[in-house]
């Protein structure tokens, strides 16, 4: 069980490259916390009053704290230009970011995987895909940990559990289920 | 290069051969014989509410005698969610073959399609009924603690009172406007709680005085000496009621207008939808004739009975063909009824 | 039956040849249950019914009953060494569980969670042989009017969880309680924020919530940062070295015993109260043990209490969830309602004539919760070893397959694929909160308690008026929450204006 290698200490410039990113997060983060506030204050502008009274209650208190929160913001990130600092993330190699949304991707396309294919052929092809083509791990062990991984969960779950696991749309429509 | 190609070889090998274990497993072939098809064979039990509820435990007390006569494994498949819909939805989308069943929430499915509520995936009147397990048996439970004796104290009540009922439109919200309109009652009806135990728990406590629910989860806490049965509904005192009148001999009593025993009518008509077991549309009629006839002899069985009378479980039996008449004739009603029930339903009295 | 007779009785019959070996099963399989992410108590208990037809009740209760107690115990083992919280009772322990296996410390974390589990359990079960006599009465106080202020004033503890960042962590409970109220509305039949999908028209499940914001966010984390999860300061310990910390933790669990008492009590207290659930008993104990510690600043580096704290309550949970359950037969939550109709399947009846008529079997359920937690503590200690080992292997080996199991485990609760795409937008929420230093404690708090309080507000002034607060112990509890409000937010320290250095609560 081996660990990889330390990264080198980050320069001074990187440690700043740093935290501008996540000063340049959190205002994204804040302007969609925003968006989807005013935009749930709206929906539930559409409701009888007597369901609408606490969540409209609770989204305007929440709203109210989010811009308070936006204004302390920006004191923190002037001189930081964000379209700068976020094409430089979106740029570099092995960023943060790269990563993240990287793996949210293979997340999403494994649920489409198990939709269609199934339970187990998914999560076999995310695991190998992700140890072999991403991270360049050797072909057998990626093999062994995807295949070993599929045995275990099936055993479990689907032995000992004795549950279902998703079949896949595929495999509903060939036996008769109408999906659609 | 060569090697690699042979690793994606194997690899690609290994996903079919795993495609076709999973694909595979379901062949079956058409045999005119239903009880030589059902042999040995799984048939999966939908049940739309979770383990331990009334619905799981009356499909857990009948699939070993529905097993023995078709002989089939029974496997139960608790699918909860929506308020029994998600497992109708479900029912309703699986595969004619017959080996799907499920047991569903009879009157709910009515009204449901009667409000036309979003999200109902099926058409009630298209199940082919295997038969009915139990009508629902409605009772108005009252509180001990400072409640009323009987019916007549609470129609004759000079305060106003506070009954408990759960969601909106929901078959205990129903039953009480129902029967509050046709009596005239000084209720003062608080939905909103979360499940029936909560309100029990309230009327111990005093915060409210009566509420209705079905006749099992009421017996409970009546045997406990905690609540007290003054209502039933029923054309006959049923004989673990006998001391309590039904809804029919009380509107005698009351002289009630033609209109509110139309709207009662309506209202039993619905009770009597009960917990069928239904089988998709689209199953073939020689097995669907099959499993009918091996449900009646399930839920005739003497050892099932048996079991069904020590554990104070209600029977109330219906063959499919009946379910099929009581299903529709529980959506046929007067206009003016009708109304009235979309109305209770949806809340907007 | 009396009192005396029914403890002996119980006691030997918990111990016999016909019982034991079933309270022995059902405890291992409680405890993998707990330790598989997203599998819960209510899972395991739904499991176990098929088998209760074939059983007698001493047996069958033995069996449910023990695989109920070790759930968290199993969870609380994965929190700490995978980031991954089993079950959601152990959400509360991701907040120093993890940091104390970053510093080397994960046997230590291990053993010491183990036991107050155990001594959590003990005193809920003590707890509720001590109240069998006024057990009625005791569980009646609790109507809406006090449930709401209980809630409220679990939910003020986000106070005390985020002082460092109050702005910040009041969003995070806000965020959480309008999470809360996604779904059908019963009062009013008014489908909130569902866009007409049926998948949400019960709400936001809670394990996929959980797992997508604790523990889906800490595998991206590890994803984005490489290496592996214990980071790259500390060398792999050996099996000696792990096992000398269990027993250090242990010995830490029992030192700090009146920590651990204290902590129970929450969790016996809350466990009473129908619909709060144990995710909140958890966390207001941690919360307890931060404000009562000399060390609170450590607190979400790796300080042991807040690993004690939380432990003992979710376990302490238990005991009060059983009394409430076994005075009326009406069940405090889902779990317990699926013990109900598993004891109504052995023939069981509950309410007091079960108190009355049997307490020996009572007596029963008690000494199982006990003794079920001990087996799970001795096991458990044996399943840390294999399992830390794993926690060495580096990233590109262990997020493929954690993010498997975890999908999985969410999956299989409800058997609901839109469960999944919930773990996965939470895992992002989760990630970016974790990021900016927004307080998932908090959320998470606001969203389980979001609907007991709306819910049962509405309910006490619909039964007893506007000023329903007035009454006796919503009055009691309603000073108290003041109190502690204003002690917390009392000496107003400047609140910095960019995410902290240190870590998020």
């Amino acid at each position: 069980m081996d660990v990889k290698e330390n990264t080198p200490e980050p320069s001074a410039n990187e440690k700043v490259h740093a935290i501008n990113q996540t000063k340049i997060l959190e205002v994204i983060f804040v302007a969609l916390l925003i968006l989807v506030l005013v935009a749930a204050i709206f929906e539930a502008w559409t409701y009888s009053f007597v369901a609408a009274r606490p969540p409209l209650i609770i989204l305007g208190v929440a709203l109210l704290l989010v811009i308070i929160q936006a204004r302390r913001l920006r004191k923190g990130i002037l001189g930081v230009l964000i379209g700068e600092e976020l094409k430089k993330s979106l740029q570099k190699k092995d960023s943060v970011v790269r990563k993240v949304a990287a793996i949210t991707g293979c997340m999403l396309a494994l649920v489409a995987a198990m939709v269609v294919a199934g339970q187990h052929i998914a999560v076999g092809l995310f695991i190998f895909i992700l140890m072999y083509y991403v991270s360049k791990e050797s072909f057998k062990l990626s093999f062994n940990v995807a295949l070993g991984s599929i045995a275990v969960i099936f055993l479990l779950f689907e032995w000992v559990l004795d549950i279902e696991l998703y079949r896949g749309i595929v495999y509903l429509l060939l036996n008769g289920y109408k999906v659609f | 290069m060569k090697a690699n190609k042979n690793k994606t070889l194997t690899f690609a090998s290994c996903i079919a051969l795993l495609m076709a274990f999973f694909l595979g497993s379901n062949a079956q072939a058409e045999t005119e014989d239903a009880a030589a098809f059902y042999k040995g064979k799984n048939i999966r039990w939908i049940v739309p509410y979770d383990p331990g509820g009334g619905y799981d435990e009356y499909a857990r007390l009948i699939a070993p005698y529905f097993a023995k006569y078709t002989g089939a494994r029974i496997r139960l498949d608790n699918k909860p969610g929506a308020g029994g819909m998600r497992g109708v939805n479900e029912l309703f989308a699986s595969p004619d073959d017959g080996l799907t069943v499920g047991i569903i929430n009879g009157s709910a499915m009515v009204t449901n399609q009667l409000v036309g509520i979003q999200g109902a995936k099926y058409k009630i009147e298209e199940f082919k009924f295997l038969g009915r397990i139990v009508a629902d048996r409605r009772v108005l439970a009252a509180s001990i603690k400072d409640g009323f004796a009987s019916f007549e104290d609470m129609i004759d009540a000079k305060d106003e009172f506070k009954i408990g009922a759960t969601g909106l439109g929901g078959s205990t919200y129903v039953d009480a406007v129902v029967i509050g309109e046709v009596f005239k009652l000084r209720q003062n009806l608080i939905h909103g709680f979360d499940s029936s135990s909560v309100i029990r728990q309230s009327m111990l406590r005093g915060d409210v005085a009566a509420m209705w629910g079905s006749a099992g989860s009421a017996a409970d806490s009546v045997d406990d000496g905690l609540n007290k049965v003054i209502l039933q509904s029923g054309k006959q005192r049923s004989p673990d009621l006998a001391d309590v009148p039904t809804v029919m001999e009380m509107m005698d009593r009351v002289n009630a207008s033609a209109q509110d025993r139309d709207l009662v009518r309506a209202w039993q008509g619905l009770n009597d939808v009960g917990r069928p077991v239904a089988s998709p549309p689209g199953t073939p009629d020689y097995k669907l004739a099959f499993l009918r006839e091996a449900f009646k002899n399930a839920m005739n069985d003497p050892e099932f009975l048996k079991i069904c009378a020590d554990t104070g479980r209600d029977i109330s039996f219906a063959t499919g063909e009946e379910m099929n008449t009581i299903a529709s004739d529980a959506a046929v009603m007067p206009d003016a009824v009708k109304e009235f029930f979309i109305g209770a339903i949806k809340g907007e009295l | 039956m009396d009192m005396l007779a029914a403890f002996g009785s119980g006691l030997s019959q918990a111990l016999s040849l016909e019982v034991f070996p079933y309270l022995l099963v059902g405890s291992l399989f409680g405890l993998i249950i707990g330790v598989i992410p997203g599998l819960s108590g209510h899972f395991a208990m739904a499991m176990a019914i098929p088998f209760l037809y074939s059983m007698e009740p001493n047996a069958g209760i033995a069996f449910l009953l023990g695989a109920h107690a070790t759930v968290a115990q199993g969870g609380g083992i994965t929190a700490i060494l995978f980031s991954t919280p089993g079950t959601g009772q152990n959400a509360a322990t991701l907040l120093d569980g993890p940091p104390m296996r970053d510093k080397g410390l994960a046997g230590q974390a291990v053993g010491a969670a183990l036991m107050s589990c155990f001594m959590g359990a003990t005193f809920g079960a003590v707890s509720l042989a001590l109240l069998l006599p006024v057990l009625q009465k005791v569980v009646l106080w609790f109507g809406p009017p006090e449930i709401v202020v209980l809630a409220f004033l679990a939910l003020t503890f986000v106070a005390v969880l985020g002082k460092e960042d109050m702005n910040r962590s009041l969003i995070a409970g806000f965020l959480g309680l309008f999470l809360s109220m996604v779904g059908l509305d019963n009062v009013t039949n008014q489908e909130r924020f569902t866009f007409d999908m049926l998948q949400l028209t019960d709400g936001l499940a809670l394990v996929p919530v959980i797992m997508g914001l604790f523990a889906v966010s800490e595998i991206t984390d590890l994803w984005a940062k490489g290496g592996s999860l214990t980071g790259n300061q500390v060398k792999p310990l050996s099996a000696r070295e792990t096992q000398k910390q269990i027993f250090e933790g242990i010995g830490l669990a029992l030192k700090h015993w009146w920590l651990v008492i204290r902590c129970s009590f929450i969790g016996t207290v809350m466990g009473l109260i129908p619909g709060l659930g144990s995710a909140p008993a958890a966390f207001v104990a941690y919360g307890h043990a931060k404000q009562t510690s000399k060390t609170k600043e450590t607190f979400g580096q790796g300080n042991i209490e807040g690993v004690i704290g939380p432990e003992a309550a979710n376990d302490a949970v238990e005991g009060g969830a059983l009394a409430s359950t076994i005075a009326f037969g009406i069940p405090g939550s889902s779990s317990m309602a699926i013990l109900l109709s598993g004891l109504f399947i052995l023939g069981m009846e509950t309410g007091p004539r079960m108190v009355s008529e049997h307490a020996d079997i009572v007596f029963i359920m008690i000494f199982t919760i006990v003794i079920g937690n001990f087996i799970g503590t001795v096991v458990g200690s044996f399943l840390v070893n294999p399992l830390s080992r794993c926690t060495f292997l580096r990233s590109s080996i262990l997020v493929p397959v954690l993010i498997a199991i975890v999908f999985t485990g969410s999956y299989a609760v409800n058997r609901e694929v839109f469960d999944i795409l919930i773990v996965i937008v939470f895992g992002l929420i989760g990630y970016l909160m974790k990021t900016l230093n927004y307080s998932r404690a908090a959320m998470l708090i606001g969203f389980v308690l979001g609907h007991a309080i709306e819910k049962n507000l509405y309910l006490s002034i619909k039964l007893s008026g506007n000023f329903f607060f007035l009454e006796p112990i919503p009055l009691v509890l309603s000073a108290i929450t003041l109190i502690f409000l204003i002690y917390n937010l009392w000496p107003q320290k400047s609140v910095p204006t960019a995410p902290a250095q240190k870590k998020e609560a």
